[in-house]
């Protein structure tokens, strides 16, 4: 567990047992990272903070009930989530095609210092490129994993699917990324090996 | 047990053993391993390296942002809705004899219920974060942190004592032809008075514009119900959206509400109207009715109503012709209007309902 995984932790733990100034501190530590994932589900700035709001205050008044978490930012986050698509469920649009036709607004880069002499820029850049063009729920899958460090169980829960058809979306997403990055990448594939042996 | 060999950089961006690999996160024996697949798999280095750049490497362009002040407010009105209640009413100061050159107003928005939630997209309430920034002018804030009231001085010379909680915006020079403030929260007005210059207080949807010049507000924001309360004193209470709308048409005739003492409306911010009426417990505001001049000897009751008129400023409708032979005889004292009114009623038989911050008389009439 991370050193911050462990004072949120704490900070969890004075909070169940109905210390508010722990409750604030959450608030305000979570906040802004609640609305830079919830913003992408909806442009509506006033709809996302409702939905904030709903979140903690929801989870003041379960505080006594509310489960033991060493992962803060993950409960929260599917709490947020839920809480976003609930709302829409109740202005009359279709649970099921809110699941399926979400918005999710996000665009992938790669950090350049990364890059190593053995993957040239062109090919950083077209990965990127690939990142942006695939699905929203491929694209949600990548950033839960890769930018939020949820595992794979922690993704199903969040985006209430299980751990399999998780598996599949990422699957399905990398793979793609392979196979249009391959062909071009044919040439310095060779290369490489040709150096390492 | 899995087949590393024929792993592809899918399989390893799906590992997450690898990935805790790649951003140096492993575990002993876990970073053990991949060296040696590595090293039993030379064909698989540039794989590897690809993965790690992605694990890597892989950043979220930012996207929108919340600034802190907006953060903090948000704290603040999650902290109302959870473990720290608005505290209960303040009551105005009614010694209207003392500000002789003011008139003196309660204006209170008090939230009622949490439906925030359902408010549609295009019935959004305006905030008070927004308002100010679509004023014109540099605002100078004032914010209220601490437990205690906090007093703060207007560039007019008007004081305001802003309650915990509380913000408060308004220009370091009231120029132009209007002193506006914008307010969340909670806040007693003393304003110095200036026909020349009215004075406007903002406050989410509701646009309170004072017609007289001394006067208190109090108000919460985020809330699915605001309400205006006056004590004393004169005040129009406009929908923000209509007054938007008749500002640029420059039109005067706007749908609002002119409250005088002891009424009070309540405006439903989700559905954007306005209802008013009389106060639970309307304060005598004139000073030369004290308690114990409600005293009827075989008095008309026409007459007890035009003294309850003056001493409550509320209005009694009634039909004249049809009480001239009704007469009453009674003392009251501390009952409160609305007991009073019962009283009368009872005694000759009629009965009375609200309506539109009036009070209109249901009788028979006596003979």
């Amino acid at each position: 567990m991370k050193a911050e995984q462990i004072d949120d932790a704490l900070l969890w733990q004075r909070f169940r047992s109905g210390d508010s100034v722990a409750f604030d501190q959450l608030v305000q530590a979570y906040y802004p990272i609640l609305f830079r994932y919830g913003i992408r589900f909806d442009p509506d700035e006033e709809y996302i903070k409702d939905c904030i709001q709903d979140v903690f205050v929801e989870l003041w008044q379960r505080r006594q009930t509310v489960r033991e978490t060493g992962f803060v930012k993950f409960y929260l986050l599917k709490s947020l989530r839920r809480r976003i698509f609930r709302g829409k469920a109740k202005w009359g649009t279709n649970w099921e095609s809110i699941q399926e036709n979400y918005l999710f607004e996000v665009e992938f880069s790669i950090e350049n210092q990364l890059i190593t002499q053995e993957i040239a820029h062109d090919q950083v850049r077209q990965l990127e490129t690939l990142l942006n063009q695939l699905s929203k729920r491929q694209k949600e899958v990548i950033f839960l994993k890769f930018y939020q460090g949820l595992t794979h169980e922690q993704i199903a829960e969040v985006m209430v699917l299980n751990r399999q058809s998780v598996y599949n979306i990422l699957h399905e997403a990398l793979q793609k990324l392979r196979n249009a990055w391959q062909g071009d990448m044919a040439f310095s594939v060779a290369l490489l090996s040709l150096l390492v042996r | 047990m899995k087949n590393y060999q024929d792993y592809q950089i899918e399989d390893l961006l799906l590992d997450e053993s690898f990935n805790r690999w790649a951003s140096n996160q492993s575990l002993p024996d876990e970073q053990l391993f991949w060296q040696q697949w590595l090293d039993q798999y030379p064909e698989k280095r540039d794989i590897a390296e690809q993965a790690k750049v992605i694990i890597g490497g892989l950043s979220v362009k930012p996207y929108r942002d919340i600034s802190e002040s907006d953060v903090q407010q948000q704290l603040q009105q999650i902290q109302f809705r959870t473990h720290k209640q608005p505290s209960v009413w303040v009551v105005a100061n009614r010694s209207l004899g003392w500000w002789t050159r003011a008139a003196a107003v309660l204006v209170l928005v008090l939230g009622i219920g949490w439906t925030v939630w359902s408010v549609r997209q295009s019935a959004r309430p305006a905030t008070y974060a927004e308002l100010v920034n679509a004023s014109s002018t540099k605002l100078i804030e004032k914010v209220n942190t601490t437990n205690t009231p906090l007093v703060v001085g207007l560039p007019d010379g008007s004081r305001v004592t802003l309650q915990p909680a509380s913000r408060i915006s308004f220009s370091n020079q009231f120029q132009g032809t209007k002193r506006e403030v914008y307010l969340t929260g909670e806040a007693f007005f003393d304003v110095h008075k200036n026909p020349a210059k009215p004075f406007y207080v903002y406050a989410n949807e509701l646009v309170t514009k004072v017609l007289g010049t001394s006067f208190t507000v109090r108000s919460y924001e985020s809330q699915a119900n605001a309400q205006v309360v006056v004590r004393t004193g004169r005040v129009s209470v406009f929908a923000r959206k209509d007054w938007q709308r008749a500002e640029k048409e420059a039109n005067s005739d706007i749908p609002g509400v002119v409250l005088t003492p002891n009424q009070q409306v309540v405006f439903s911010r989700l559905e954007g109207h306005f209802r008013r009426t009389i106060i639970p417990n309307p304060a005598i505001i004139d000073s030369r009715f004290s308690r114990n001049v409600f005293v009827y000897d075989d008095t008309p009751v026409a007459q007890a109503f035009t003294q309850l008129e003056e001493a409550y400023g509320v209005d009694i409708v009634f039909d004249e012709q049809l009480l001239k032979q009704c007469t009453l005889t009674a003392k009251f004292q501390d009952e409160p209007l609305l007991e009073k009114l019962n009283l009368i009623c009872q005694t000759i038989k009629a009965s009375y309902q609200i309506v539109d911050a009036q009070i209109v008389i249901s009788a028979q009439g006596c003979y």
